[in-house]
């Protein structure tokens, strides 16, 4: 009997739907996170995003190492899994990969990925998949079932608690204008033989473009309500014994990292979090950067190069009783070049050391020891960070991936009925990307239903043959 | 039992519902009886004298592809056909009909007449009585009982009906007609819920008195579509009538507002809800407020007789009131007015208490179509009857029911739509509720549904033959004008007059059509070659329509299909009837509450539940799979 169900569940033919990302393990810290992606394609498309073997041609249950790209910029190293179908999780092609843990570098790994095609699963969705290729057992589904509810019903109230604010106000706001803008183009679909005036394409295209730029406005938010949600991930640069570790317990008001005069005692990145008018700094302290032979401070060197790829913000600190170093050259050449959407700052450590300092080679000059300069130090590291715009919690900002995730989507489609309103596509064809962006909103608002555009018609438009 | 009073199927009601049911069930071999108040008063057109338009046409043509009757009569009984929306893409097309209102009636009782099945009996039910859970027989005020395995209920605006004209109010089904009681207290009493709708009609004008030359005229196509795969010809084609338009004024509304206080829908008389998309002109002045002008069509009721239908001016404001406004109305200064317009407030059945089949939830054997489910309009009942005539016949011989999905036909969308999401005004079908709507098209409804209405057993194999060659010259053509090479020189002086750029090198066929404006037809008049190779396949006008149809939407109709694919598989998860709700712990309480309530049948039916979230959905998938 038991034999047979099996049989009939492996009969059941797999299904493949548009490929879906999420990260699979628990959120904060750890040492690695898991990141899984599912769906028709799945495979070739996480390997659009990863630099080593083309996955394409690998086998099933197989682990390849390389690296996760974000265009050039390569984002972690990874480990991938392929699971063919039928053989996975959902019974579709999946990959899960693999990254260095932390909030940071698993969100950027995921945006990653969320840009080769791949759509944020919603709560529940990879074993809701799993259940209807048959790939579960009652048991252990109803396991995964309690666990689905009570994350989804959190995820619903983080988010009603965020909508109820201004950002909410405003995706209410598109909402309503493509409501509108759909109506306008039922309008003429449905109630042809009504005596009403049916929009100008101006009038529509106008609306239209109100809602592509603001949905771009907010879109844009993503970046500053990124750093207010996961804070702003600093890193310390410099050589050996310019004093990193000091500035970091100075920042933060305590001993954290072992300060000591000999070159290379940090060999490890150690983080700590600084608090400053409201915005979270997580400071990294890293090995310095030098070329060494020693074996663990190799490896801290290395680690410190990732915790740059990560970096929001680079403080570049150099002794300014030293001569600037080739070896520090370098350095700072490797940081530009990584750096393209980074701040960098330039620190000059240990000014108790001498008279005058040349002032064009530094931001902003300190001593730890007298504490001068630094708090033009912290207002530069602000200003730096949120270059004059200040942020203000209340207000617009996306924050959650899967939000600035549907809002680019409904704004791909709204731009896509512009495109089709200006060649003179006939309005049915319009009403698809129209519905297909009220349904991406939906991810977001809850769902959106005819009975929603049908109200507009009615209350806007006397119809009544 | 005397065989008289015992059947395998009862309509109640002989409407546009009951005739399609009594038709379905008869066909397909259950002893049906049609009983109705007034035998004479069969397949009326009680409101407007027109069948389809946008949405609705579409509907009367799945009917027909499905073997039901509404189609055929539009066609016999047409006096103007129009396609609507002809501007728009051809998922927008709707044929639309104006038709002689007693000669439709007619063609209706004919139609039933030569159903060997089908017997008529004039009485009013006043009882419906069911026993353990299952349908018995219905009670008629002559003291009569008649037993059915399946009994359908299609009473229309019948039950409980109150029509109002200004301050007067007095029971009645329709226009000179009797209300039925009863029948409502009785299911009642079995645990149905009921509530009330309100709709209203026009005034009937005698056309003598109305001067034409101040009215802009809207004649009929020159080349009509019909409803029906059957008709080959429309009897009315060439002497099609017209209709004409007529615009109310500011002081036509002034009038109007004089009879406001006296008026049933603003003093508090009538609290039911009406359409909002069918408003009464009292209502419409009310509302938009700013507009100095509504558009009103006046419409023939037929070839034998002056009255006229005045469309758009549904009203039950008093009688001396409308008679004065009318004559405000340009061309209309001595007009003589038959009927009035007159509201009606009827008993309805929120449709949560149905299934997708149409059979009642609460007892097995009884069916509900029509207005009594909350829908509007002779198209959207006809669908119901069809449907539930069909099911009430499977239900006879305990054969599995036949649903339509949202995919497959706008049937399936208002079914769907009924049950799931209910309805407070009276429902009536658009477009736009059919998501699938590049899908479901006025010229493919035979091609979507003939296949089925075959299986279930309602098109004879004579029509379905017909279809198969149909069906096989649409392959034939389409495989040969895909590989056909249309050269530079047969069609570049044809492309520059339409304004298009030359072709470079050879291309086939469906690269020039999917071009605006460019049709197939044109293509085989300009090449004879690829005339000769068409005319060996085919001569079917519409068979060339639909390759053109189908290229030009190509693109559109693949990812739509892609779409429905995905949707199908939560279609076919079936959910258990004895499913417990209150005992899936994860279920959110508003999806638990909903789900109990409209007890769905499968996973995507569930999915479209307002109030089931897509984590009820996953919850409910794993329970399933015990």
């Amino acid at each position: 009997m038991q034999k047979n169900q099996q049989a009939t569940r492996e009969m059941d033919s797999v299904v493949q739907k548009d490929p879906i990302a999420a990260v699979a393990t628990a959120p904060g810290e750890a040492g690695i996170s898991v990141l899984r992606v599912s769906g028709e394609q799945a495979i070739e498309k996480v390997n659009r995003a990863f630099k080593g073997k083309d996955l394409a041609s690998q086998k099933t249950h197989t682990v390849h190492f390389g690296k996760i790209i974000d265009g050039e910029q390569v984002v972690d190293e990874v480990l991938v899994t392929i699971f063919r179908s039928p053989a996975s999780y959902t019974g579709e092609d999946t990959v899960e990969v693999s990254c260095h843990g932390g909030v940071l570098v698993t969100q950027r790994v995921l945006e990653a990925l969320l840009k080769q095609d791949i759509r944020h699963a919603e709560p529940g969705e990879f074993t809701q998949r799993a259940f209807l290729n048959g790939k579960l057992e009652l048991s252990q589904a109803e396991a995964v079932a309690d666990l689905i509810h009570a994350k989804s019903m959190k995820a619903v109230e983080a988010a009603g608690i965020q909508l109820q604010g201004a950002l909410g106000k405003h995706i209410a706001q598109f909402r309503q204008q493509i409501i509108d803008a759909t109506a306008m183009v039922e309008l003429e679909l449905d109630f042809i033989e009504e005596d009403v005036e049916f929009a100008s394409q101006q009038e529509l295209l106008a609306l239209l473009q109100s809602v592509d730029d603001e949905m771009g406005r907010l879109i844009d938010t993503y970046e500053s309500g990124r750093l207010v949600k996961y804070g702003v991930q600093t890193v310390f640069v410099g050589r050996p014994n310019v004093g990193k570790s000091t500035l970091l317990n100075t920042l933060i008001g305590k001993e954290r990292a072992i300060v000591s005069a000999t070159a290379g005692t940090t060999r490890d990145t150690i983080d700590a979090d600084w608090n400053y008018e409201g915005i979270t700094f997580t400071l990294t302290d890293t090995a310095g950067l030098r070329e060494t032979a020693d074996e663990i401070e190799a490896e801290g060197v290395s680690r410190s190069e990732s915790a740059i790829n990560n970096a929001d913000l680079i403080l570049f600190l150099k002794d300014v009783s030293e001569e600037l170093m080739d070896e520090e050259l370098r350095l700072l050449e490797k940081i530009r070049n990584r750096a393209e959407k980074k701040v960098l700052l330039h620190v000059g450590t240990k000014a108790d050391l001498v008279e005058k300092v040349d002032s064009d080679l530094y931001d902003v000059t300190i001593s730890a020891k007298t504490g001068e300069g630094v708090e033009e130090l912290k207002k530069n590291i602000k200003d730096a960070v949120l270059k004059g715009k200040s942020i203000d919690t209340g207000k617009l900002l996306v924050t959650s991936v899967r939000h600035r995730d549907a809002l680019q989507k409904a704004r791909s489609f709204i731009r896509s009925s512009m495109e089709a309103l200006q060649q003179g596509v006939s309005g049915e064809l319009l009403a698809i990307d129209l519905r297909a962006a009220l349904h991406e909103l939906g991810a977001i608002t809850g769902e959106i239903t005819t009975e929603d555009i049908l109200d507009s018609v009615f209350s806007r438009f006397c119809i009544g043959k | 039992m005397n065989k008289d009073f015992d059947y395998d199927v009862i309509v109640v009601g002989g409407g546009h519902a009951g005739t399609e049911a009594a038709a379905a069930s008869a066909k397909l071999g259950s002893k049906t009886l049609l009983i109705t108040m007034n035998i004479n008063m069969i397949g009326q057109l009680s409101c407007n004298p027109a069948i389809g338009g946008v949405a609705k046409g579409q509907l009367v043509r799945e009917i027909d592809a499905l073997g039901g009757i509404m189609g055929m009569v539009a066609d016999s009984s047409g006096i103007q056909f129009r396609m609507l929306n002809r501007s728009k893409g051809p998922a927008m097309w709707s044929p639309r009909s104006q038709n002689d209102r007693a000669v439709y009636a007619i063609h209706v009782r004919e139609q039933l007449e030569r159903i060997p099945n089908l017997y008529f009996r004039q009485d009013t039910v006043n009882k419906i009585v069911a026993k353990n859970g299952c349908v018995h027989s219905v009670r008629t005020t002559s003291g009569q009982t008649y037993k059915a395995r399946s009994i359908v209920l299609t009473n229309g605006t019948f039950l409980n009906g109150t029509i109002h004209i200004g301050e007067k109010s007095y029971g009645g089904g329709r226009s000179g007609e009797k209300a039925a009681t009863g029948i409502t207290e009785s299911l009642h009493a079995y645990g149905f819920l009921s509530g009330r709708l309100k709709t209203g009609t026009p005034p009937r004008l005698d056309g003598r008195s109305i001067q034409y030359d101040k009215l802009e005229i809207q004649p009929g196509d020159e080349n009509p579509h019909p409803f029906s795969f059957l008709t080959k010809q429309l009897p009315g084609q060439n002497e099609q009538l017209s209709c004409w338009i007529a615009y109310t004024s500011p002081k036509v509304h002034d009038l109007l507002r004089l009879g406001f206080d006296r008026s049933p829908m603003f003093n508090g008389r009538i609290k039911s809800t009406g359409p909002r998309y069918c408003p009464s002109i009292e209502d419409k002045i009310n509302r938009f407020k700013d507009r100095d002008r509504h558009q009103l069509f006046l419409e023939p009721e037929g070839r034998n007789t002056y009255e006229m239908y005045l469309n758009g001016f549904s009203t039950s404001l008093p009688e001396d009131t409308q008679i004065s406004a009318l004559k405000s109305i340009p061309g209309f200064e001595h007009v003589h007015l038959i009927r009035p317009g007159y509201a009606i407030e009827y008993d309805y059945f929120p449709p949560h208490q149905i299934y997708r089949t149409l059979e009642t939830k609460l007892i097995k054997g009884l069916f509900f179509a029509g207005q009594i489910n909350g829908t509007t309009g002779y198209e959207e009942a006809a669908a119901q009857g069809l449907m539930a005539g069909i099911n009430a016949h499977q239900h006879t011989i305990d054969k599995t029911k036949v649903v339509l999905n949202r995919s497959q036909a706008y049937i399936g969308v208002l079914i769907d739509d009924l049950v799931n999401k209910g309805t407070e005004e009276p429902y009536r079908m658009f477009t736009s509720r059919a998501e699938h709507r590049i899908l479901l098209r006025q010229d493919n409804a035979d091609y979507r549904l003939t296949e089925l209405g075959y299986q279930i057993g309602l098109i004879d194999e004579d029509r379905y033959l017909k279809f198969k060659k149909k069906e096989k010259e649409t392959d034939e053509l389409s495989k040969a004008i895909s590989s056909y090479s249309a050269r530079p020189s047969s069609f570049n002086e044809f492309l520059s007059l339409k304004d298009q750029a030359p072709l470079k090198q050879s291309v086939k066929i469906p690269k020039l059509i999917s071009r605006p404006h460019i049709e197939l037809e044109e293509l085989i008049a300009i090449d004879p070659e690829l005339k000769e190779t068409t005319r060996s396949i085919t001569s079917d006008k519409e068979v060339i329509e639909q390759i053109n149809i189908l290229i030009k939407y190509s693109g559109y109709i693949e990812k739509e299909q892609e779409l429905v694919k995905q949707i199908d598989l939560n279609e076919s998860k079936a959910i258990p009837k004895s499913i417990d709700y209150n005992r899936i712990q994860s279920l959110s309480s508003e999806g638990k509450q909903k789900l109990i309530k409209i007890k769905p049948e499968t996973i995507g039916q569930a999915s479209r539940i307002s109030g089931v979230s897509a984590s009820d959905i996953a919850v409910l998938l794993i329970y399933i799979k015990s």
